[in-house]
């Protein structure tokens, strides 16, 4: 089983098929295309997205709908594309996998991202970073907490 | 703000080398094609609203600051 070096979990054993691959990447990491959801019974409902290339690299995600029930995505024509997806409805949990990412605000708040999730084809683990104008991208967890799975 | 109507296929000019089409529009999507040389970019806002938050969040977190994060969480669960 191939290994991974990680700044937080230390060396990890995976799965090469759990990788997901971003073939545009994602915005301000262009280059980085191949990332690891590192999910531990410690530290659920929290998914790790640790980057293959890059040791430090690593995103604190919620699934979106923990962060808000009522998401809903629309995507655009090209992420669909680079999903391998067709354009019916995609349903959060069935069609796609769907992340937030939790960014640590300078003042201690967590905010989730909700503009920009990451969203996940559960089949082909190809992913991309995708835009939902209208949800903000920093979306506050109540009392800087995380809500209950 | 400059406000202008158009129509589809219409066209708005932009300085001497930016064109902005309107291909199609919809109750709620317009679809526009922009002509531009290579040197000027052309963004979605929300990319440049992604590309910041994505720096913000990829900065390193303190251990100690995780753990604390973790277990305010795990304390609520029980």
């Amino acid at each position: 089983m191939p290994q991974l070096e990680t700044r937080q979990f230390g060396v990890l054993d995976y799965q090469p098929e759990t990788v997901l691959e971003f073939p545009a990447g994602i915005p301000a990491f262009e280059h980085e295309r191949r990332f690891l959801p590192v999910e531990q019974a410690a530290t659920s409902p929290f998914v790790f997205l640790q980057s293959l290339a890059t040791p430090e690299l690593m995103f604190l995600t919620l699934p979106a709908l923990l962060v808000e029930p009522g998401y809903r995505l629309d995507l655009a024509q090209e992420d669909l594309e680079l999903l391998g997806l067709s354009a019916a409805p995609q349903r959060i949990d069935q069609d796609v996998h769907c992340l937030a990412i939790v960014t640590v605000q300078p003042d201690g708040r967590l905010t989730a991202n909700l503009l920009a999730p990451v969203v996940i084809n559960p089949k082909t683990r190809q992913a991309v970073q995708a835009l939902q104008p209208g949800y903000s991208p920093q979306h506050p967890l109540p009392d800087g907490e995380v809500p209950c799975s | 703000m400059l406000v202008i109507r158009r129509k589809p296929g219409e066209t708005v000019l932009i300085g001497d080398s930016i064109e902005v089409e309107i291909l199609d529009a919809s109750p709620n999507r317009v679809t526009i094609g922009i002509r531009a040389p290579a040197d000027v970019l052309v963004l979605r806002k929300e990319i440049l609203i992604a590309r910041s938050e994505n720096q913000a969040a990829a900065r390193a977190l303190p251990p100690e600051l995780l753990d604390s994060i973790l277990s305010r969480f795990q304390q609520r669960e029980r």
